[in-house]
């Protein structure tokens, strides 16, 4: 076993005692090796990555599963856990504009501090994580299903014995733990001025972050004592990719469109069937900036990303119930990005230009209209429209 | 100096820095948008979510039209080509030695330099602020993990920077430009500073607060215009 315990730590509180003696017991028993995430981990991992993930096998049986929304649901439930409905991804008064991890479904224990329940729960979560924008390649997105089992107040036991359903779970996959590289840290995160420490299993696959399972405690509360949890989470996504060479984004099409621009549409998808609406301000902004982004990115292929959105809006309401349905939520996305594409244009021809004031909010059709009654030349416009479309 | 169009400010709240922000945004071109950099802040991914959704809010409730907000996480191999056609780059809040230090790491102190002597707006807020003096040991407290550099970027003619100020650290203050000897300016939450060049402007809802070297205090009024007097080495009325 490579890894250090530091005395101190170990004396301070009881239950993380418990936690380290669960640990040494824990890894000993399931066969596993474990090392401390340190400085070096993610560059080793990153050269791991390079080197055999594209050499990775195709399961398809593995895959098949991960398809199904109900072979997690029907495994977890079998282990008793109970099953708990996906979120909105629309928070309100919350830490987060917009759920970002299955874990949130604790946020009326942690924040309201509402009677703990002994259950332990699994959900599979849309999630959100607008952070990675402008990281978007193949294992990055900025929203994805977040698989996680949940408990408030866990035994180390308790952990443990999710982290081995996850195992065996992963085994049924063909993720085999012995391909597994685990890293172990300790963190001490601040959840909207709760500041806590957690200690965190992190799982990789040859060379791919997969998930981590994390036991956090000394959750500061007002009218009871500390609190802990055990959240143990997976990306479907990342899972499905590592058993794969199917394309992580999941869209075969070839229609030119790139990571960013499928990741723009399915983002927008789960935006727009939540029922946001676009706007400058508060949730309204991130559809603004995802439809904004794709106008960069993949501008006025209407047709095209009309496809892909509605590839992921399929998607989505394979794992969750939607409030906004098919048909409006795509009107609405369309109308957003006919908007954006407007203003695209219009700030280039406001270069050359005196009189293109025009109000953007129209069709793209009406405004290449209203052009006419302005000094933009009709061939000049062409060609600017050219190279928007030829640039991306 | 020329070209630096910089502001700090004293780390208050939304309403604390509303008369600067409300300047900073005034001044730079929305249309190229803002890059925000987080990571003073010791928080995990649902932490750097929360500081997304923060400056948005903060930015977008006093601008009138759409300002795009990009956030980066990890400045590793940024370039100057990423950085060059922003608007302008906020830094924020959290552990002053954590910041300056992954800055100096990644290389994106030296990036950010060219920013700011391109003429490229700035805005620190409070451990933002304070990179932008002489040395960050005006928080000493905060180099919880013996972080190795002090240095700040120095853009403040040789001033170091403090943010929070009270007059209940004035002693601690003293103590630094005994130890230091730098001289400092104090910023209460409430407001903050825009450096035009080498002229100083104070923006806010109370004054900031100039310590030189005898540790004599002189108070920088609200609206009202200083420049760094290079023969007399000090902050002067305009």
């Amino acid at each position: 076993m490579k890894f250090s315990l530091e005395n101190n730590f170990k004396k301070q509180h009881k239950n993380l005692d418990n936690y380290n003696d669960s640990l040494l017991e824990f890894i000993k028993k399931e066969g596993l090796s474990a090392e401390n995430y340190d400085n070096d981990t993610e560059r080793i991992m990153d050269e791991k990555f390079k080197l055999l993930f594209d050499k990775r096998n195709d399961y398809e049986e593995g895959f098949v599963k991960l398809e199904n929304p109900n072979y997690f649901k029907n495994f977890f439930k079998e282990k008793k856990y109970n099953i708990i409905k996906p979120q909105s991804i629309i928070k309100k008064n919350s830490t987060t504009l917009f759920t970002s991890a299955g874990v949130q479904i604790l946020d009326d224990y942690i924040f309201d501090e509402k009677e703990i329940t002994k259950d332990k729960m699994y959900v599979a979560q849309p999630v959100i994580r607008t952070q990675f924008i402008d990281s978007i390649k193949d294992g990055v997105s900025t929203s994805f299903i977040n698989i996680s089992t949940e408990k408030m107040n866990p035994t180390t036991e308790d952990h443990f014995s999710s982290i081995k359903d996850w195992l065996n779970i992963l085994d049924s996959l063909g993720i085999n733990r012995n391909n597994l590289d685990i890293f172990i840290k300790k963190g001490e995160p601040n959840w909207g001025g709760k500041v806590f420490k957690n200690n965190i299993f992190m799982f990789f696959y040859k060379g791919l972050e997969i998930g981590d399972a994390i036991y956090a405690y000394d959750i500061p509360q007002s009218t009871r004592e500390s609190t802990s949890f055990s959240d143990i989470g997976f990306g479907l996504e990342r899972l499905r990719w590592s058993l794969s060479h199917k394309n992580y984004f999941d869209y075969n099409e070839d229609n030119g469109a790139s990571l960013k621009t499928l990741d723009y549409c399915k983002t927008l998808a789960l935006l727009s069937g939540s029922g946001v609406r676009p706007s400058n301000k508060s949730h309204g902004y991130r559809f603004r900036q995802f439809s904004k982004r794709l106008q960069q990115e993949f501008p006025g292929r209407i047709d095209s990303t009309k496809k892909i959105i509605n590839h992921y809006y399929n998607f989505w309401t394979k794992w969750t119930s939607l409030d906004n349905g098919q048909e409006d939520s795509l009107q609405l996305i369309e109308k957003e990005n006919e908007r954006n594409f407007n203003r695209l244009l219009l700030d280039v021809l406001s270069e050359s230009y005196s009189d293109v004031g025009i109000d953007i909010n129209m069709s793209t059709v009406q405004l290449l209209e209203s052009l006419k009654g302005t000094s933009v030349k009709e061939e000049h416009l062409n060609k600017i429209l050219t190279e928007i479309y030829e640039k991306h | 100096m020329k070209n630096i169009n910089l502001y700090i400010s004293g780390g208050g709240g939304a309403q604390d820095s509303l008369l600067l922000d409300k300047h900073f945004l005034n001044k730079i071109d929305k249309k190229k948008g803002v890059l925000y950099i987080p990571i003073a802040m010791e928080v995990d991914k649902i932490g750097f979510e929360s500081c997304y959704d923060w400056i948005i809010e903060t930015l977008s409730n006093i601008s009138e039209g759409f300002i795009d907000v990009t956030m980066w996480t990890d400045l590793y191999s940024k370039t100057w080509d990423d950085i060059k056609d922003f608007g302008a780059i906020y830094i924020g809040g959290g552990n002053t030695f954590k910041l300056l230090n992954y800055l100096l790491k990644t290389g994106f102190a030296q990036l950010l330099k060219k920013f700011i002597t391109n003429g490229g707006v700035v805005y620190g807020g409070s451990a933002g602020a304070i990179i932008m003096g002489r040395s960050i040991n005006t928080v000493i407290e905060e180099n919880d993990k013996n972080y190795t550099e002090s240095r700040g970027l120095d853009l403040f003619f040789g001033h170091s920077i403090i943010c929070h100020y009270n007059n209940e650290i004035d002693n601690k203050i003293i103590n630094y430009i005994q130890t230091d000897n730098n001289k400092v300016i104090a910023l209460p939450e409430k407001t903050g500073l825009h450096l035009v060049n080498s002229e100083i402007l104070v923006i806010g809802y109370e004054p900031a607060y100039y310590f030189n070297l005898k540790g004599e205090i002189k108070i920088l009024r609200v609206n009202i215009k200083y420049y760094y007097d290079e023969e007399k080495k000090e902050i002067c009325n305009l």
